[in-house]
């Protein structure tokens, strides 16, 4: 026998179900796994191609070289690095999960990376920009 | 620790995380050549001098490929998640195989040319 509740629930999973998403630790890094992946993707694109303009002489090359300083391309970079270090970490993870069979572990380890994260990309950017820091 | 059958799907599974792995080695590599290797700020002439060696070039070829594998890799993954037609995915297929040789071959050419400026 179904009670009024779990018929009003079922209703609602069947409604939402095609485009809800289970938003919890899991999803959350299977999700930005996949977006940090699409960044490197179209980063890496970018890179490959940019090392192109060799092609086009030494000269335009070191002009590249000197536009690549420009603060727009540091923030690209800084992009690049963030999320480079969450896919690296991540992966990490999934490794640990694949190889010893620890997927009761996933949120622990999610949330170990999660930390070991902050932790990073606070001493990258400390050491990046040393001026920030109040001492 | 694995039995890998004989099914592509997965043997491309084992090696996407074989060349993560790699992938972290030879970025360690790559972060010690470019940031405590290399004067900064990065001048051509530094990185000309770099890819004058043949082994520079061997390791960013090999460094560039196995990036393109694995991100490849990941990529048909998330491109063939809900199942799509077999159309779909040979289509796919032959960009991604062809855009990765592509890559490859172009970044060979680049260092190549570098060396030679």
């Amino acid at each position: 026998m179904e009670s009024g509740y779990n018929r009003c629930i079922m209703k609602r999973t069947k409604t939402f179900s095609h485009y809800r998403l289970n938003l919890r630790l899991g999803m959350f890094s299977f999700l930005s796994h996949r977006i940090t992946g699409l960044i490197l993707i179209i980063a890496g694109l970018i890179i490959i191609l940019s090392l192109s303009v060799i092609m086009l002489g030494r000269r335009t090359f070191e002009q590249m070289l000197v536009m690549i300083q420009l603060p727009v391309f540091r923030v690209f970079a800084h992009i690049i690095v963030i999320a480079l270090y969450w896919h690296v970490l991540n992966g990490i993870k999934i490794l640990i999960i694949d190889l010893f069979k620890a997927s009761r572990a996933h949120k622990v380890l999610t949330i170990i990376i999660i930390v070991i994260f902050i932790v990073g990309i606070v001493a990258y950017f400390v050491n990046v920009y040393p001026q920030l820091l109040p001492l | 620790m694995f039995k890998v059958k004989r099914n592509k799907e997965r043997i491309h599974w084992v090696f996407q995380r074989i060349s993560g792995v790699q992938l972290l080695v030879c970025f360690g590599i790559h972060i010690w050549v470019f940031f405590f290797k290399l004067k900064r700020p990065i001048a051509f002439s530094q990185i000309n001098q770099l890819f004058t060696k043949p082994e520079w070039i061997i390791f960013y070829v090999i460094f560039v490929a196995l990036a393109i594998y694995h991100a490849f890799t990941g990529l048909w993954t998330v491109l063939t998640d809900k199942n799509p037609s077999k159309t779909y995915k040979k289509v796919w297929k032959a960009i991604l195989i062809s855009g990765g040789i592509f890559l490859t071959g172009l970044t060979l050419w680049n260092l190549v040319i570098i060396g030679a400026s």
